[in-house]
């Protein structure tokens, strides 16, 4: 009881006696985590390393959405400022964070208050992933996956299945309209348009929609899930060339750059092969087997 | 996967977009020359079966009105691209080219977006000309009857020099 009244004098409020004060104190520990806890939500992040360091510390939702709504409206006036499709280390470590941690641990949350609105947690997530790293990184992921439930068998199913639609429908969500392409190829010209990071970028876009990587790692995926397999869209080959060629009659209508021609004609070119290239494989994996 | 690529960007931008036709044009200056080929003959292709399929033969009352829509659709493909001319020659006079299997309609089509330029036509008649007569002949009967008349017509010689 004695080593109790320390206690009371200096942390707790002080009343009562030295019974209420051990439940005191233990009221206090509890306000004292709630008060550490307050201190990110009210510290907004103010530069891209917050950010990380936010969505690594397993946040509370009120945070996630300020991180999400500051990554997802970088200052488009300023060339140099910090934005997602920009391929940078911290760059990629957020969107590391956000589709490994924050996409499976809040996932079911998000869905729920999907339709708010556009700052709705959903839409924020989604526009911040919707670029190549990104989508690149969704992929990585799911091939991880596929990876895991083949090597363990079924020792570990229900929680990467989980993880599996997840991804599923984020890709989902991400791939989803007609000026998806489009968007992507402003975010990734607007400002600079000789800047010799910009090359890179529309490359690794056409080498993404064009090659029809998504549409095997998503295969693989929903194969994986099998009896609930949904019928997406992404995962087959006409389907998802309706989408691409979609996108770049939208590319073509929307008052197009030179350089815009030249990006939407090339994807053109590459989608018009994309079933060539799956036949290709499909007739190369039966002579084998 | 071409001719679902093709038929999609094409009536996006050609069917329900009326402002401005030749984008379909500037985004096929974009491709390479073998692909604008094939996209090229995709069109064609779709032409035919979606809108001139149901002409049957060529004196329908509507005909006249469908083909010349077809050929306004193609002229604004071609957009005066010399490549692409060239292209619907080839299509028009190959042997065995996507032209002999198509209907007569798409052939009047690519025809009238041609007689615009004399030396295409000049063109297309010559090598249509030289298709027919010994090199038909030779070309298209199974060799087993062209030896068996020539055995029992020793007199005939067929000759590839004419």
């Amino acid at each position: 009881m004695d080593q109790l009244r320390p206690l009371q004098v200096t942390r707790v409020n002080g009343k009562g006696t030295q019974k209420t004060g051990t439940s005191s104190s233990l009221i206090q520990e509890v306000e004292n985590t709630r008060d550490k806890r307050d201190t990110p939500k009210s510290r907004r992040p103010t530069k891209p390393e917050d950010c990380y360091h936010i969505l690594r510390d397993q946040p509370d939702y009120e945070s996630l959405t300020s991180t999400l709504l500051y990554l997802s409206r970088p200052p488009r006036e300023d060339p140099d400022a910090f934005a997602l499709w920009i391929p940078t280390p911290v760059g990629g470590q957020i969107i590391h964070a956000l589709v490994t941690n924050t996409a499976p641990n809040y996932w079911a949350n998000m869905k729920e208050d999907a339709d708010v609105g556009q700052d709705s947690c959903m839409n924020l997530f989604v526009s911040c992933v919707r670029c190549v790293a990104g989508i690149n990184c969704i992929l990585t992921r799911l091939k991880a996956l596929i990876q895991e439930t083949r090597s363990e068998g079924q020792a570990k199913g229900p929680p990467s299945y989980l993880e599996v639609e997840t991804m599923l429908d984020l890709l989902g969500r991400v791939l989803l309209g007609d000026s998806i392409v489009l968007g992507m190829w402003r975010d990734a010209t607007t400002g600079d348009h000789d800047k010799p990071k910009v090359k890179p970028l529309t490359d690794g876009m056409l080498s993404l929609f064009g090659s029809g990587s998504i549409i095997s790692v998503t295969a693989e995926a929903v194969g994986l899930l099998k009896d609930k397999s949904p019928d997406l869209w992404f995962s087959q080959i006409p389907e998802y060339t309706e989408w691409l060629a979609c996108n770049v009659a939208r590319g073509q209508l929307e008052s197009p750059t030179p350089g815009q021609i030249r990006f939407f004609s090339q994807l053109f070119e590459r989608g018009s092969h994309l079933g060539d290239f799956c036949k290709r494989q499909i007739s190369q994996s039966r002579e084998r087997s | 996967m071409i001719a679902k690529m093709a038929r999609t960007i094409f009536s996006k931008l050609l069917m329900e977009e009326p402002t401005d036709q030749r984008k379909f044009a500037v985004l096929m200056d974009g491709l390479q020359q073998k692909e604008q080929r094939r996209v090229l003959f995709e069109v064609l292709q779709i032409l035919s079966t979606d809108h001139l399929h149901r002409l049957g033969n060529c004196a329908s009352p509507e005909s006249p009105a469908m083909v010349s829509a077809v050929a306004s659709a193609v002229d604004l493909i071609v957009n005066g691209a010399s490549l692409r001319v060239d292209h619907l020659v080839q299509w028009l006079t190959a042997p065995s080219g996507a032209g002999a299997a198509d209907g007569v309609g798409i052939r009047r089509a690519v025809l009238a977006v041609l007689s615009k330029d004399m030396s295409s036509m000049v063109k297309v008649l010559e090598s249509s000309i030289g298709q027919f007569a010994d090199k038909l002949y030779l070309g298209f009967t199974p060799i087993v009857q062209q030896e068996g008349k020539s055995r029992s017509q020793p007199q005939i010689t067929i000759t590839d020099d004419s």
